[in-house]
């Protein structure tokens, strides 16, 4: 049994990404799956995504509370509504690829499709004790900046996804993949050396790190959350142009953190509401949500680790 | 995914003092930081409402009249109570249109 997000789950083959949990209640189960249940007889295209040349790369299926996963390349997953996730890896893709796909993308949708709120966000607590959270889109430096503040001594929540728990007093957060996911650049500019790091797809350049958590590389336990960081879209801003950090207020708080949320079918009614509940239950006094704008140089990373520093020793309530 | 941001345009709709509206029930609210977003699951659509805006809606949470409303609203704002009832028409109008809220019968 392995152990993400907090959550106990079997699975009929090695995990080796996630850290191995002793005997408990599990949450959800993973098997390899017999190809005549990925059959799309009945099932209806609900969902799809495009990369930036135009190209499908994933689909959702969906047969009353049943969902078929696409990702024509690589791999199918079925779903059903008992728990169980089932796996068909593609001939042409790789057991390592499937991994990716099941701990990145399947698994925390299907725990968005229970109730659960997971944003595509990274998050790291400082040492002082306070734990931020950087959102957005794929590609503005979430993996980046929480990689730099693992390496300047943060402890690393997630480089990609957390699972907010908006509780009564305190909103928590914990991660699920457990490593570093970085494109050659930054990963030469945060940590000066690739010991460790390794390829995990040949579809993109980025290496990974695998972080233990008996070693103390990321926590086991919901961390307090103290602020969430949007980052702006990097397109317009001047390399010169120094660190702002504003407060971003009600709506336009929510509907960042709407859009970020994870869901296994965005057309889901009961996802939505639920994505909604959670997500105002979250913002409140003790969570600060600000705008995070500065100049994707690695060069001033720096200086957005201590904008960020300073920010929430200025907000004590936080 | 679009925020619809009502209250910003004046239409020529009146109510009477007694009418109510009722809130559909395929609408979930959420305050947060003095501002309202509003969510139909039914069109799937994102509304979002400023702090008065935000007011008027928990006086039709309440079931308020439009008088009744209007009444509240007069101790809370330093407005003359021509310009409340225009805005408020106004939002009422957006409401009703958006179909989030439908006059009671």
């Amino acid at each position: 049994m392995y152990r993400i997000f907090d959550t106990t789950f079997d699975c009929e083959f090695p995990l080796p990404e996630l850290p191995e949990s002793p005997g408990e209640d599990v949450s959800f189960s993973v098997k390899l799956g017999d190809p005549d249940l990925f059959d799309a007889a009945g099932f209806e295209k609900t969902f799809e995504w495009f990369n930036y040349s135009g190209e499908c790369v994933c689909w959702c299926e969906r047969r009353a509370d049943e969902y078929l996963y696409v990702f024509p390349r690589h791999a199918r997953f079925h779903v059903s509504n008992d728990g169980v996730i089932s796996c068909l890896l593609h001939a042409d893709s790789s057991v390592q690829m499937l991994r990716y796909l099941l701990l990145n993308q399947i698994i925390p949708r299907y725990l968005a499709s229970t109730g659960l709120l997971v944003l595509h966000a990274s998050a790291v607590t400082l040492e002082n004790g306070r734990s931020v959270a950087f959102m957005g889109n794929s590609g503005l430096g979430k993996s980046t900046l929480a990689s730099s503040f693992h390496r300047d001594g943060a402890l690393l929540i997630s480089d990609d996804c957390i699972l907010l728990d908006p509780g009564e007093n305190q909103v928590t957060a914990i991660g699920g993949f457990p490593g570093i996911r970085l494109f050659p650049d930054s990963l030469n500019a945060v940590f000066h050396e690739t010991a460790g790091f390794t390829h995990y797809t040949p579809y993109s350049d980025k290496q990974q790190l695998i972080l233990k958590n008996e070693a103390g590389e990321v926590p086991s336990e919901p961390r307090a959350l103290n602020a969430i960081f949007l980052l702006d879209d990097p397109g317009e801003i001047e390399q010169g142009e120094a660190v702002c950090i504003e407060p971003v207020t009600g709506s336009a708080a929510m509907m960042a953190m709407i859009y970020c949320a994870f869901s296994l079918d965005p057309s889901d009614r009961q996802t939505i509401a639920h994505n909604f509940r959670n997500i105002g239950q979250a913002i409140s006094e003790r969570l600060g949500i600000f705008s995070l704008r500065y100049p994707r140089v690695h060069d001033r990373l720096p200086e957005v680790r201590a904008a960020v520093q300073a920010l929430l020793m200025t907000q004590i309530h936080f | 995914m679009t925020l619809n941001l009502l209250f910003d345009k004046i239409l020529n709709m009146n109510y009477q003092a007694h009418d109510r509206f009722s809130i559909s029930s395929e609408v979930l609210s959420q305050e947060v930081n003095g501002e309202t977003v509003l969510l139909d699951l039914e069109g799937e659509c994102y509304f979002g409402l400023n702090e008065v805006g935000t007011r008027v809606w928990q006086l039709l949470q309440c079931e308020s009249s439009v008088g009744e409303a209007l009444d509240t609203l007069s101790g809370e704002y330093d407005v003359s109570r021509a310009q409340l009832e225009s805005d408020v028409g106004a939002l009422l109008g957006k409401l009703t249109e958006a179909g989030l809220v439908t006059l009671a019968s």
